[in-house]
């Protein structure tokens, strides 16, 4: 992965770790704030809750004082004692208790035995246990107690606030027993006072219930003495909503921080890495031949910079070095050049010598007669063939002096092959297998691969020709990147003492051999980035290998 | 004694059946000119328009102001000992009453047990029909004359909020030119009456006149004795009666109130039974009664009241008259029901014993005995303790008028004649 993109993704990784670790506790902190919060403002209801109860108490308590000194509370004492009771002593207490506010109202003689109840009619003459015994707790105060009603489902226990009043009338005291029952009007009130959902239970069942049950409810708890608990469910939407919001402007933000992460990381990446990539393709083109190349140093700063300078005075260095290398690799190679010309063309000037200062000898013996014409004849022949070799000699030479730079287009290297090897046929023993496989495109120069391809079969031939021949292989190949133009031949291998310089011109292990024919090859290899390879078979002979650049691979 | 209880009988029977006769202007000598208009409030919460169902004194007057009953249609005779023939007089097919007839006899009421003994019922013509009995039935004539069996036309027609005289030639002209009810709360009526606004109150908590609405509590047979005797013993009827029933009432301790004819001696309160010891386990009863009457509601809250201690917890379940009556044929737990009995001893008998479960009650073997052993029989037979049908109390109808009011009679039932009333000039 290239530099820019690993620190780029380093910038993003870093950037969701920093989401990733701090949004959870951002957002746990602020849900404990907004519960706090939450509990605070159930708190504040709870304490309107509890200023309710107390009114309502309040209430229970003025509006049996002022019963208890009515006088239509006194009238009903007066003729309490009659029998039967008067209607307007059974039905008084109906009367007395809706005025008044109140839900529950029992007029108990001093036995505890029901005058007049306006919550249960029914009970009329009957003991009321429960509400005669609040006639029993001192201070008159407004308790809780279970009374009995009536209802479809038979006679329940409701829940209800009461106290009791004596009404005296001579020697004789009738009970007002009432108050207010928890019941669905006021749980109602109850629910629309703190907006919760209001539940009255007792220890059996759910008495009555107001509002709707909210979401995530927080629920509180007010115990009714022993008789009943009210229960509120405050909603938890506020919580819930706030929470979402916030989560909804955090996941925003964190997004927008992460494309602010990612574009910094981007510019800052290129910015780190702008120095480093010039460095690699100034390497690059170093590695490539292409000497004294610099790294422009302006944009870069502190190590990089250095770093930069340093490879600058490197590759100068470098250069230098290369120059004077080169210039002495010239001169030597020139040397050798002269050196392997003038024995290749000292040697046929010997028997030209010899020849001219025979036929000159001959000359100077006497007339031409036949057996100097015989002489003359062999001598011109000897001569002509030594010139011959050397016009060889210099057309070669010059061949692979003046070697044309390649025109390159793509080209298939099997199909070249096939064309070439079109033209061999078998002869003086010599057999051709070719081998190839589809395809291959390379970027090359036609007649230049071509020449490449006939000098290595060439090349075999002569090898094999003292043997009396052997098969000559051609094969091609895929190999990676490379496409690969094997030749191999049977015969007796490359000698030992010239695998080094097997591609040095004027080297050979052939008597008429010029030693050009494979440093040319070598040559055209390396003008098409690839390369020629030598090696022995695996059984005998030797095998030639020119690796291309695929088209596909590039 | 049984010839002074039959002859006491037969007078009172013979003054009921003078009382339906419909009064002529020959026969309202003196009285001012007919005319007027009576305005009326009655203290009534629902209306019923079928007769059917319009069975509490109150409501069976109302509807009675334009329907009523077979016997004042026509005339009986009989032509055999098994036949009963009725000469309509008023305006009425007599197919239209043989329909009315079999539509009784065939609904789940208290009231099928009336016709129990009409075998087959047929309009021999227009105006003639001809009802066979399966047995002599000698009651049958005057259990026409009940207020459930009523049908168009009668002395008024509704015309909007008005009750106008019918134009009906073949009945006697009423003396009042119309009449209009106004339905209303107990106190508004009273107010109504008080300013002069109206000058009859029909539902008023005094009145004379018989009592006949008797209010039953019906059980299921397998809640047995011990249920009767933890009722009997918890349950004070005169009480009940004084504080949760709306007056003129009274309580009932025998299957049949004394306002039947010849049962009044033989009405006395039951012994009450020792209390029971609670139920080990408490059961749960379910209690239906008339949504409409709040009597029975207040009535059904005592007995949930005084039953409850003693183990039976009473659910109450208050339903419409007609899902009341359907779910009393089928089967109850507990039910409150209050029948209009008609004022002859053998049917009212009939109407009671039929109560649960629907099952009809001919008493038949009746019909055998001689008119004294037959009353003697059946006051017998009332005065006895059932164990699933408990007798409570009995109303009657209050009414009050204004003073310019006159010629108020009552009928058989004890139902207020309006259309026997006229307006003495102020």
């Amino acid at each position: 992965m290239r530099l820019r993109w690993t620190i780029a993704l380093a910038f993003v990784a870093l950037a969701l770790l920093q989401v990733a670790v701090v949004v959870p506790l951002a957002l746990r902190n602020l849900s404990r704030l907004l519960a706090a919060q939450q509990e605070a403002r159930v708190d504040q209801m709870m304490v309107a809750v509890e200023a309710e109860s107390q009114r309502v108490r309040d209430d229970v308590r003025a509006a049996m004082d002022e019963l208890a000194q009515s006088q239509a509370l006194e009238d009903v004492a007066k003729d309490a004692a009659r029998v039967p009771p008067p209607s307007h002593v059974t039905t008084a207490a109906q009367a007395l208790m809706k005025p008044r506010g109140l839900d529950v109202l029992a007029l108990l003689d001093d036995e505890g035995r029901t005058l007049s109840s306006g919550h249960l009619p029914a009970r009329l003459g009957e003991p009321d246990d429960p509400l005669f015994a609040v006639t029993k707790v001192n201070g008159r105060p407004v308790v809780p107690r279970a009374v009995e009603l009536s209802s479809a489902a038979g006679l329940v226990e409701a829940p209800a606030l009461v106290t009791a009043r004596a009404i005296d009338y001579g020697d004789r005291r009738v009970w007002a027993v009432g108050g207010v029952l928890l019941d669905e009007a006021r749980a109602r009130s109850l629910a629309r006072l703190t907006g919760a959902r209001v539940e009255v239970h007792t220890k059996e069942r759910l008495v009555t219930a107001a509002g709707e049950l909210p979401r995530a409810p927080l629920r509180r708890s007010v115990p009714v003495g022993t008789v009943a608990e009210v229960r509120l469910f405050f909603s938890g939407a506020d919580l819930i909503a706030t929470r979402a919001e916030v989560l909804r402007a955090f996941v925003a933000l964190a997004a927008l921080g992460l494309l602010l992460a990612i574009a910094a990381g981007f510019v800052i990446s290129r910015r780190v890495t702008r120095p480093v990539e010039a460095l690699t393709e100034a390497a690059n083109q170093i590695a490539s031949g292409t000497p004294g190349v610099k790294v422009p140093a302006a944009n870069a700063t502190g190590e990089l910079k250095t770093l930069i300078e340093t490879f600058n005075r490197m590759t100068d260095d470098l250069k230098s070095a290369t120059d004077r290398l080169v210039a002495s690799e010239r001169i030597a190679a020139w040397q050798e050049v002269a050196r392997r010309l003038a024995h290749e063309i000292k040697n046929p000037l010997t028997p030209i010598r010899m020849s001219l200062e025979t036929l000159l000898a001959a000359s100077q013996r006497g007339p031409a007669d036949e057996r100097f014409m015989r002489l003359f004849s062999e001598s011109a022949a000897a001569v002509l063939e030594e010139v011959d070799r050397l016009k060889r000699i210099v057309d070669e030479f010059s061949q692979f002096a003046r070697l044309p730079r390649p025109v390159l287009a793509p080209l298939s290297l099997s199909e070249l092959t096939h064309q070439v090897m079109a033209l061999y046929a078998p002869h003086d023993g010599i057999t051709y297998v070719v081998e190839l496989t589809e395809g291959l495109e390379v970027q090359g120069d036609r007649d230049q691969l071509t020449q490449v391809l006939v000098n290595l079969v060439k090349n075999a031939e002569e090898a094999m020709a003292p043997l009396g021949g052997g098969p000559v292989t051609v094969r091609t190949w895929a190999d990676g990147r490379d496409a690969v133009l094997e030749v191999s031949d049977r015969g007796p291998g490359i000698p030992a003492e010239l695998k080094a310089r097997l591609f040095e011109p004027y080297v050979t292990s052939k008597p008429q051999g010029t030693g050009l024919g494979l440093a040319i090859a070598q040559r055209i290899a390396q003008e098409h980035d690839g390369r020629l390879v030598a090696d022995d078979a695996a059984d005998r002979g030797a095998r030639f290998r020119l690796l291309l650049p695929r088209l596909s691979a590039r | 004694m049984t010839s002074q209880r039959t002859g006491v009988r037969v007078l009172a029977f013979l003054l009921a059946l003078g009382l339906v006769a419909a009064p002529t202007p020959s026969t309202a000598g003196g009285r001012a000119r007919a005319g007027g208009t009576l305005e009326v409030a009655a203290v009534v919460k629902t209306a019923f328009s079928d007769p059917l169902l319009a069975d509490t004194p109150l409501e069976a007057t109302l509807t009675g102001l334009t329907k009523l009953p077979p016997c004042r249609l026509g005339e009986f005779s009989r032509p055999g000992p098994r036949t009963v023939r009725l000469a309509l007089k008023a305006q009425v097919k007599a197919s239209d009453v043989v329909a009315t007839l079999l539509r009784v006899r065939d609904t789940p009421s208290p009231y099928r047990v009336l016709l129990a003994p009409l075998k087959s019922a047929a309009a021999t013509s227009a105006s003639t029909l001809e009802l066979e009995l399966d047995g002599p039935s000698p009651d049958f004539e005057a259990v026409l004359c009940h207020p459930v069996l009523a049908v168009s036309p009668s002395f008024f027609a509704s015309t909007g909020e008005r009750l106008v005289t019918n134009a009906d030639p073949a009945l006697p002209r009423a003396w009042l030119d119309g009449l209009t009810v106004r339905a209303t709360d107990a106190r508004t009526a009273e107010r109504l009456v008080s300013q002069g606004k109206a000058q009859v109150l029909l539902g008023a908590e005094r009145g004379e006149g018989p009592m006949l609405y008797a209010t039953y509590l019906v059980a299921a047979p397998r809640l047995g004795g011990p249920f009767a005797q933890a009722l009997e013993a918890s349950v004070d009827r005169p009480g009940l009666t004084r504080f949760f029933v709306r007056p003129p009432a009274r309580a009932l301790t025998a299957l049949i109130p004394s306002a039947v004819e010849g049962l009044g001696k033989r009405e006395g309160a039951w012994p009450a039974p020792p209390r029971p010891a609670p139920l080990a386990t408490p059961i749960e009863l379910s209690l239906v009664f008339d949504a409409s009457l709040d009597e029975h509601r207040a009535v059904a809250e005592r007995l949930q009241v005084k039953l409850g201690p003693l183990g039976y917890r009473l659910k109450l379940e208050p339903l419409p008259r007609p899902q009341l009556r359907t779910r009393l044929a089928s089967g109850v737990d507990l039910a409150l029901v209050g029948v209009l009995l008609p004022p002859t001893p053998a049917p009212a008998l009939a109407v009671v014993l039929s109560l649960p479960g629907g099952a009809l009650v001919r008493l038949s073997e009746l019909d055998a005995l001689s008119e004294g052993a037959r009353a003697d029989a059946v006051a017998e037979r009332a005065s006895k303790p059932t164990p699933n049908v408990f007798p409570l109390y009995v109303q009657g109808l209050g009414v009050t008028t204004a003073p310019q009011v006159q010629h108020l009679t009552r009928d058989a039932f004890g139902l207020p004649r309006l259309d026997d009333v006229f307006l003495a000039p102020e």
